[in-house]
């Protein structure tokens, strides 16, 4: 209903609506209906000053509907114990943390040896060390596997040539004996 | 002092306690290996190396042309390195113990090689996940001596296997048994 009494006010309607409205006789309705004809009005028109006059009123109107509708707001209150246990836990909590922080860096800035920290010139002689020992390690590892599989690529040589030693027994038809002639 | 300063007082202090023993004990366990019982052991060496301190020092060693580029590129992929050693019997003792789940679990843990020299043994061993791992442990058993050496980094299979191979065309001398000296 409102939408079709926007576009079918005149000129003449507007006006009077106007007047009704300053007389402050209008219902909410009809201040609605004008607030939206008066948008409908471009720029330039005689009627901006009557739109920032509704705007005003529309907004002065919003903001006392929120102040007067009840608040749903939780408001939490401390009681004497809990604001104790809260001053409590606050000032030891930080100072522990930190403490053990300091004390306990994993993956921080600081390099220890049995919880003394570590210059930069032990940090590199410690890292040296390690990396060379892995390095050792690791050719330790690579030079006995290759022992190891000298040792079996002999092995199978051996094996091989047995094999072939028995190739002319393994060919023997051993149901075509033939006699040494020892008896014969 | 009254009633009321007195609990808080005390209040302060269970608290504190509190604070200073939960992230301890979170913080306890290194995967399978206690290493905080380590750091507290009596006779055990810990050496921990930081990643920006560690970073340093392979820019500083990083141009050593004793070592083969596949393990260059290991060793830059290691963010930080935990070294234990003891030459105490009781150390030596406790640190077999600790790493036992490490040498004997084939499930969780992968030993990419195993050497003996007489009676000194090394292990290499990995905690894969699939074709990746974040830890490699380095482990020297030898009668006087225990060495581990944790390297906590980014790693890759086909990055470790590369470095084994390259060391086997490196051409250095048998490991020493002194070298750390």
């Amino acid at each position: 209903m409102i939408r079709n009494e926007r576009t079918k006010m005149s000129k003449e309607q507007l006006t009077a609506l106007l007047d009704k409205f300053y007389d402050g006789s209008t219902s909410p309705e009809e201040e609605l209906v004008l607030y939206l004809k008066l948008l409908d009005e471009p720029e330039g028109s005689p009627y901006q000053t009557d739109l920032k006059v509704l705007e005003g009123l529309m907004n002065g109107a919003a903001l006392v509907s929120h102040e007067t509708a009840p608040s749903t707001r939780r408001v939490l209150h401390f009681t004497p114990k809990v604001r104790r246990w809260a001053v409590a836990a606050a000032v030891p909590l930080l100072i522990g943390v930190g403490t053990y922080n300091f004390l306990h860096r994993r993956g921080g800035e600081t390099s220890f040896l049995n919880q003394r920290a570590l210059h930069q010139e032990e940090v590199d002689r410690h890292a040296a060390m390690a990396f060379s020992l892995l390095d050792d390690c690791l050719e330790a590892g690579s030079t006995n596997c290759t022992k190891a599989q000298n040792v079996l690529n002999e092995a199978s040589g051996y094996i091989e040539a047995s094999y072939q030693q028995l190739d002319p027994v393994m060919d023997y038809n051993m149901f075509e004996w033939q006699t040494l002639g020892f008896y014969e | 002092m009254n009633s009321w300063h007195t609990r808080t007082f005390c209040s302060a202090l269970v608290v504190a306690f509190l604070a200073l023993l939960a992230p301890l004990s979170a913080q306890a366990q290194h995967g399978d290996i206690d290493f905080d019982r380590l750091m507290q052991a009596d006779g055990v060496t810990v050496v921990y190396l930081s990643p920006s301190m560690l970073l340093q020092s392979n820019i500083r060693i990083g141009g050593n042309d004793m070592r083969s580029p596949s393990l260059r590129g290991l060793i830059r992929a290691v963010n930080s390195v935990y070294i234990f050693s003891s030459s105490e019997a009781a150390g030596i003792n406790l640190m077999r113990s600790m790493f036992a789940p490490i040498t004997q679990s084939t499930k969780v843990y992968e030993q990419l090689f195993f050497v003996k020299e007489g009676q000194r043994t090394m292990r290499f061993v990995a905690k894969m996940k699939g074709n990746e791992t974040n830890d490699l442990y380095l482990l020297v058993d030898a009668p006087d001596e225990y060495v581990a050496i944790s390297f906590l980094g980014n790693f890759t299979r086909k990055q470790i296997e590369s470095a084994m191979k390259q060391s086997e065309h490196s051409g250095r001398n048998m490991p020493s048994k002194n070298r750390r000296n």
